[in-house]
C-alpha cells in the first residue's frame, strides 16, 4: 500500500509538466436563469389581438401584424396575395404613394406590408406618428391601376432575377415537384399569372382577409402598454371586422419512388442539389422539438452533413437540412451547392448520411450537443423583444399549452436517442423523394441517373414544367453536306448570299483595356479589307485581293502566305461558304456536342495544308453558335474558339451581330454596329 | 388643454431621461502585450458576445498571394494545441452558442456569441486560437477545397456576384484595394506552408488585435479571466505589412461590359471616395441616403417609381481605411437597354450636383440617420463589433456615443458639395452587366 502510494506520488510529481501542454476548456459557471418574459394581451372589440412587449434597451418600437390566413390557391392569377400585401403601400385615401413614401422616410421609419400582413420601425419619439400611418397604409387603402401596373412590371422583372438565380430556380422547381402545380405550396409564379391579375382581385383579397378578426398585432420596444393602449384603439379601433373564408389545404401526396429531375444551367460552375420529401410536422406536436433536434444533428450548423460534405471533403461551402412544422404541410429537405465535377459524390454522400440517421440512435455526446445548439439558439433568440411577442402570437395561434415556451428547455432536454431515430425514420423518407440538380445537365446528367429509382432522368425548365431533352444522336442518314447546307439555307440561302457583291461591315471591340472600331469590306469571293482603329489612330491593316495579302501594323509590313491568304478568305468572307470545294476545302461531321445547352453538329473544315477550323451548328435554328480553330503545335494542338449570337438580318442574309472571342479566361467582344450591303464598293480600296 | 400641455411636457421629459440613459458605458485597457480590450455590461439577457479583430485584411496580402486573409478565417476553425481538429465548433456548440467570422479589405473580426456563464469558455478559445493555432497541411488542404467552393457560390455562381470584384480591379491600379478579399484560388495553392506561418505570426498577435466583449457580465471577474488567458501570450515582433501606396489619381473614365448568368441588364458606378476617418465620410453617407436611402430618396423615386426603368437601385459608399469606392447598383426593369439606365442615372446624379436639398429632406436624411444608427446597437454583437470598429479604424471608441453628432455637424450645402467633388465622370468606373444570353 504504502509501495503504491509513493509510486502515486512519484506520478504525481512527473505530471504536471506532461500535462501542462494539454489544457482543457474552462467549465461553465452556475446556469442563468432564463426568463422569457411576459407579453401584455387584450382584445380590441373588432376582434384584433394584441400583444405588448415592453423593452427599454434601445429607444427603438416595432408594431408587426401577422394575418392568420390559409393559403389560398390563386390559379391562374397567381400572384394577387403579395401584391395586394405590396399594393396596400402604394397609397391611401388621403395620401398619395408619394406623400406617403415622403412621410415614413421623413421620420426614418420602415413600414413594410406584404400579403400576410404588415411590420413597421422608427424610433421612440416618432410613435404616434408611426401608428398613424400605419393605421391609414392599413384601413384606407386607395388601390390605383396605375400602382398596380407598375408593380406588376417590378414583379416581372423580379421573377426574370430570380430566374436566373440557381438558388431561387431550385426553390421554386422543388416546391412545384413536391405539391403539384394546384396546391398553394406548389403553385408556378409566371409572367402569364401576373399580367392576369386585375384591381377587382386585389380589391377583393383586400376586402376578404384583410380583416381585424383574423389579425395579431405586436407592438415592442421602448413603450408602456398605458400608452399603447390608447393607440391602439384609436388607430386600430374603427377597423371593421368580417367574414374571413376559411380554405381547405389538401393534403399532399407522397412522391412516387426516388426520382431525380434536373433544371438545366448550361455553363454553370456549380450545382445546386436538394433531396426532399413530403413531412407531415404539426406546430407544437410531441415529435415537434425532437424533429428539430434531429434536424440539427443531420443538417444544422455544425453538423454530420456539414462535417462530411464540407469538413472532410471539401466538395462545398456550406450543407444545411430543413424540418419545419407546419400548419398544413411540409417538406424535409436538405440542400448544398457543390462544384459541377462532384455534383454525384456530393449526392451519394448526402443520401448515405440521410440513411445512417434513420438507422441509428445517435451517440450520447452528440445528441447531447444537438440539444445544447437548439436550447442555445433558444436563449439567444430572446435578445430580440420580437422573439417574446412572437411566442405569444405561436401559443394563440396553433393553440399549443400555455406554458409551450416555459417547458421548451425542459423538452429539449428531455428527447431520448430513440426520440430522434424515431423521428428520423418517420420524416425523412429516401425511397418516396426527389433528387433535383440546378446545374450543367451535359456533365452531371450521366452521373445522377444511378440515383433515380428507374433510372429515368426528368427535365424540367425553370418554370417548374417537364421539358424534353434534346437527344446528342446524330440523326440516321444526317452528313456534313446536309449540315452545310441546313447553315447556308438558315444563312438566307444561296440565291441570296449570291445577290451580295459588296458588304461593309463596321464593328466595336471591347476589351477590359480597350475599345477598338473595326472596318470590314469584301467583294466577290476574292477582295477583303479589314482595318482596326483605336479612336482615329489605325493599328492594324489586313488587305487581300486575289492571291495576294498583306498584313500592316505599327510593328510589321508583311506579304501573307498563300495559306494566309486561303484561311483569311475563308474566315472573313461572306459567301466562301458557298465555295468550299474550289477552296480545296474538305469537310466532315463530327458529331453532336452541346453548345451552352443547345445541340450542335461539329462540322469539321480542314484546309489543304491540313489546318482544322470546326463549326459548331445549331441543330434546330442551323445556324452557326461556335468556331473553334485548332493549330498544331510542337507542344500540341492550340486551339482558339469564338461564339456567334444576335443574328439579324439584313438584305436577307442572316449576319451575326455578336463575336466573343474567348482568349484565356476573358472574352473579347465584337459587336456589329452597321451593316451596309451592294453600296458599289470601288476596287481601288484593295490595292496592294 | 392645459392637460394635454402638461402631459406633453412629461412625455418630452421622460424623453429626455431616456436619451441620456441610454449611453453606452464601456471600460478599455490595454494588457502588457498590447492587446487592447473593451468591456461593455448588458444584463438584459444572460448572453455574451466575445470578439477579437485582427487588424488584417486583404490589402496587407501580396499581390501574387491575394486571399491569403480570408483563407486564415477559415484556417483558424481548424484547432489549436489544445482543440483537436473539428473541435473548435463542437465545443461552441456543446455549450449552446453560435460562432462565425469575416474578412474585409482591412480587419478579420471573429466572434462567438454564448450563455453569459460560457464567457471563460469564450475567452480561451479566442485565446487559443490567438496562441497556437494549428497550421499544417491537413487543414490547409481541406481548407483550400472549402474556399474555392466558397467563391464559386458566392461569387461566381450568383447573378451580378462579381460586382465588388470588378469594380475594385477596374478602379485601383496601385492600392491593393485592386483585389477583393475572396482573392483568387491559384494563390492559396501555390503558398507554401512556412508562408501560412509567418502569416499567423506576423499578424495574429495581441499588439494587432482587438478583444472586445459586450453581455451580461461582471467587469472584474471578466478582466481577471483576461489577464488569465490572454496574458501569458506574448507580443509580436515581425513587421507589419501596412501598405502605405497612394492610388495615383484616376483621370479618365473606365468602363468594361461583363457577361453574366443574368436576366436584367445593370449599371454599376463606381467613385473613389476618401478613406473613411475623413471629414467628408459622414456627408458622402448622407448623399447615399438621399439618393437610395428608402422609397422616397431620389433615385428610387426617379427610376423604379415614376420612369419605371429600374427594377432596383441601391448604392453603398465602401467607406475603408484607405480611400474606397461609392458603389452604384441599377438593375434594368424588364425591356430597358442598359445606356438608357445609365442615363437616367447619371440625370439624377446631375439633379443632386445643382439642385440643393429642401428643408425638409435635409431634415429627413438626419431622422434616418438617427434610426440607422441607433438600430446598429440593438445586439450585443453589434455593439461588441462596433466598439472595436471605432477604435481600431477611429482611434475613438466613444464614437459609439458621439457618432450622431458627427452627422448633425454636415450641413446642407456639404452633401451637394461632395457629390460635386466625388460624382464625376473622371472619376468612375462603370460597368455594364449583360445577360450572357447576348453573348449567342
Amino acid at each position: 500500500m504504502k509501495h503504491i502510494y509513493i509510486t502515486l506520488l512519484a506520478l504525481g510529481l512527473s505530471l504536471p509538466a506532461a500535462f501542462a501542454q494539454k489544457q482543457t476548456p474552462p467549465p461553465p459557471g452556475p446556469a442563468p436563469t432564463i426568463n422569457i418574459g411576459e407579453a401584455e394581451s387584450f382584445d380590441l372589440k373588432n376582434g384584433l389581438k394584441i400583444y405588448v412587449v415592453e423593452n427599454h434597451k434601445i429607444p427603438t418600437v416595432s408594431i408587426s401584424l401577422i394575418l392568420d390566413n390559409d393559403p389560398i390557391i390563386q390559379g391562374d392569377k397567381n400572384g394577387y396575395v403579395d401584391l395586394t400585401g405590396t399594393l396596400l403601400r402604394t397609397g391611401t385615401k388621403t395620401r398619395t404613394k408619394e406623400q406617403l413614401d415622403e412621410e415614413i422616410d421623413f421620420i426614418g421609419a420602415e413600414l413594410a406590408t406584404f400579403g400576410g400582413g404588415l411590420n413597421a420601425t422608427a424610433l421612440k419619439k416618432h410613435l404616434p406618428k408611426l401608428f398613424q400611418l400605419t393605421s391609414d397604409v392599413l384601413l384606407n387603402p386607395q388601390f390605383k391601376q396605375e400602382e398596380l401596373d407598375k408593380l406588376k412590371t417590378q414583379s416581372l422583372s423580379a421573377l426574370a432575377s430570380a430566374k436566373a438565380n440557381p438558388n431561387q430556380v431550385e426553390s421554386m422547381v422543388r416546391n412545384t415537384l413536391l405539391f403539384g402545380k394546384n396546391h398553394p405550396y406548389g403553385e408556378v409564379l409566371t409572367e402569364k399569372t401576373i399580367e392576369n391579375i386585375t384591381l377587382t382581385d386585389v380589391q377583393n383579397y383586400y376586402n376578404n382577409y384583410f380583416r381585424p378578426n383574423v389579425g395579431y398585432l405586436a407592438i415592442v420596444g421602448d413603450v408602456n402598454t398605458k400608452e399603447v393602449k390608447k393607440l391602439v384603439k384609436k388607430y386600430f379601433g374603427p377597423w371593421k371586422k368580417g367574414n374571413v373564408p376559411q380554405q381547405n389545404v389538401p393534403a399532399a401526396a407522397p412522391v412516387n419512388g426516388t426520382r431525380v429531375a434536373i433544371v438545366d444551367r448550361p455553363g454553370a460552375v456549380q450545382s445546386v442539389v436538394s433531396f426532399s420529401n413530403i413531412a407531415d410536422l404539426k406546430p407544437g406536436s410531441a415529435d415537434a422539438i425532437p424533429a428539430t433536434v434531429m434536424n440539427s444533428i443531420l443538417g444544422g450548423p455544425y453538423s454530420r452533413l456539414m462535417n462530411n460534405l464540407r469538413e472532410k471533403r471539401a466538395y462545398t461551402y456550406g450543407v444545411y437540412s430543413q424540418l419545419s412544422p407546419n400548419e398544413h404541410t411540409s417538406q424535409f429537405n436538405a440542400l448544398t451547392s457543390v462544384r459541377t465535377a462532384v455534383t454525384d459524390s456530393a449526392v451519394a454522400q448526402m443520401i448515405l448520411e440521410l440513411y445512417r440517421m434513420r438507422a441509428g440512435e445517435p451517440e450520447a455526446t452528440e445528441l447531447q450537443r444537438a440539444q445544447s445548439l437548439v436550447s442555445g439558439s433558444f436563449a439567444r433568440s430572446l435578445e430580440s423583444p420580437q422573439t417574446v411577442a412572437l411566442f405569444s402570437i405561436n401559443t394563440a395561434r396553433y393553440k399549443l399549452p400555455k406554458d409551450y415556451y416555459a417547458n421548451y428547455l425542459k423538452n429539449v432536454a428531455a428527447v431520448t436517442p430513440a426520440a430522434v431515430k424515431q423521428v428520423a425514420e418517420k420524416y425523412i423518407t429516401p425511397t418516396n423523394a426527389y433528387i433535383l440538380a440546378v446545374g450543367n445537365a451535359d456533365y452531371i446528367e450521366r452521373r445522377l441517373a444511378r440515383f433515380d429509382a428507374d433510372g429515368a432522368l426528368e427535365y424540367y425548365d425553370v418554370n417548374g414544367n417537364k421539358v424534353d431533352r434534346a437527344s446528342l444522336e446524330v440523326p440516321a442518314g444526317m452528313t456534313a453536306q446536309k449540315v452545310l447546307d441546313q447553315y447556308i439555307t438558315a444563312l438566307g440561302g444561296r440565291t441570296n448570299l449570291e445577290k451580295i457583291n459588296d458588304v461593309t461591315i463596321t464593328s466595336t471591340i471591347r476589351s477590359p483595356q480597350a475599345s477598338l472600331t473595326m472596318t470590314q469590306i469584301q467583294k466577290g469571293t476574292d477582295k477583303i479589307y479589314q482595318s482596326l482603329k483605336y479612336g482615329s489612330n489605325e493599328v492594324q491593316r489586313t488587305v487581300i485581293n486575289g492571291t495576294k495579302g498583306k498584313a500592316l501594323s505599327a510593328d510589321q509590313n508583311r506579304n501573307l502566305t498563300a495559306d494566309e491568304v486561303r484561311e483569311q478568305k475563308l474566315k472573313l468572307a461572306l459567301t466562301s461558304i458557298l465555295n468550299l470545294d474550289k477552296f480545296g476545302i474538305k469537310k466532315n461531321l463530327l458529331g453532336m456536342e452541346r453548345i451552352n445547352g443547345r445541340a450542335a453538329y461539329r462540322l469539321e473544315l480542314t484546309m489543304p495544308n491540313g489546318k482544322r477550323t470546326i463549326y459548331y451548328i445549331d441543330s434546330e435554328s442551323g445556324l452557326k453558335l461556335r468556331e473553334m480553330e485548332i493549330e498544331e503545335t510542337n507542344i500540341g494542338n492550340a486551339t482558339q474558339t469564338t461564339d456567334y449570337g444576335d443574328y439579324r438580318e439584313v438584305n436577307g442574309v442572316k449576319i451575326p451581330h455578336r463575336m466573343i472571342l474567348h482568349a484565356g479566361q476573358q472574352g473579347v467582344l465584337t459587336e456589329v454596329q452597321k451593316v451596309e450591303i451592294n453600296k458599289n464598293v470601288k476596287d481601288d480600296a484593295f490595292k496592294i | 388643454m392645459k392637460k394635454l400641455f402638461i402631459t406633453l411636457f412629461l412625455l418630452c421629459g421622460g424623453l429626455l431621461g431616456q436619451a441620456q440613459s441610454n449611453k453606452l458605458t464601456f471600460t478599455e485597457y490595454d494588457l502588457d502585450n498590447g492587446l487592447h480590450v473593451i468591456l461593455h455590461q448588458d444584463k438584459s439577457t444572460p448572453i455574451v458576445a466575445v470578439s477579437v479583430m485582427y487588424h488584417v485584411g486583404s490589402k496587407n496580402e501580396q499581390p501574387d498571394r491575394t486571399g491569403f486573409a480570408h483563407f486564415f478565417e477559415h484556417l483558424m476553425f481548424s484547432g489549436t494545441e489544445n482543440i483537436a481538429p473539428g473541435q473548435f465548433a463542437n465545443l461552441v456548440q456543446q455549450a449552446g452558442g453560435e460562432h462565425n467570422a469575416n474578412t474585409t479589405q482591412d480587419r478579420t473580426f471573429y466572434y462567438e456569441v454564448l450563455p453569459s456563464n460560457q464567457l471563460a469558455l469564450g475567452l480561451w478559445l479566442e485565446a487559443e486560437r490567438m496562441r497556437s493555432a494549428k497550421i499544417d497541411k491537413a487543414a490547409i488542404d481541406i481548407q483550400r477545397g472549402v474556399v474555392k467552393e466558397e467563391k464559386k457560390q458566392r461569387i461566381d455562381n450568383q447573378p451580378y456576384g462579381t460586382i465588388q470584384e470588378k469594380a475594385f480591379a477596374n478602379a485601383f491600379t496601385a492600392h491593393p484595394y485592386r483585389w477583393v478579399p475572396i482573392g483568387s484560388d491559384q494563390y492559396i495553392d501555390q503558398a507554401t506552408l512556412e508562408e501560412f506561418i509567418d502569416f499567423y505570426k506576423t499578424y495574429y498577435v495581441p499588439n494587432n488585435a482587438v478583444l472586445s466583449i459586450s453581455g451580461d457580465i461582471d467587469i472584474n471577474q471578466t478582466r481577471q479571466l483576461i489577464q488569465k488567458y490572454f496574458g501569458p501570450i506574448t507580443r509580436g515582433t515581425r513587421q507589419i505589412n501596412r501598405p502605405n501606396v497612394q492610388e495615383p489619381q484616376q483621370t479618365a473614365e473606365k468602363r468594361e461590359i461583363v457577361f453574366d448568368e443574368v436576366q436584367l441588364p445593370a449599371v454599376v458606378q463606381a467613385y473613389h471616395i476618401p478613406k473613411q476617418n475623413s471629414p467628408d465620410a459622414y456627408a458622402l453617407s448622407m448623399l447615399t441616403a438621399l439618393l437610395t436611402g428608402g422609397e422616397s430618396a431620389r433615385l428610387t423615386k426617379a427610376l423604379v417609381d415614376q420612369q419605371q426603368i429600374a427594377a432596383y437601385v441601391g448604392a453603398i459608399p465602401m467607406q475603408l481605411e484607405d480611400p474606397g469606392l461609392f458603389l452604384m447598383f441599377a438593375v434594368a426593369n424588364l425591356g430597358k437597354e442598359p445606356e438608357a439606365l445609365e442615363q437616367a442615372v447619371d440625370a439624377e446624379i446631375e439633379r443632386v450636383k445643382k439642385e440643393p436639398l429642401t428643408e425638409r429632406e435635409f431634415q429627413k436624411l438626419r431622422n434616418q440617420v438617427e434610426t440607422g444608427l441607433v438600430q446598429q446597437y440593438t445586439t450585443n454583437l453589434g455593439v461588441a463589433e462596433q466598439l472595436a470598429n471605432f477604435y481600431m479604424f477611429y482611434n475613438d471608441t466613444n464614437l459609439v456615443n458621439t457618432e450622431l453628432q458627427k452627422y448633425l455637424n454636415v450641413k446642407k450645402e456639404d452633401i451637394t458639395r461632395v457629390a460635386n467633388q466625388y460624382l464625376t465622370k473622371e472619376n468612375r468606373v462603370v460597368l455594364h452587366y449583360l445577360p450572357r444570353a447576348n453573348q449567342r
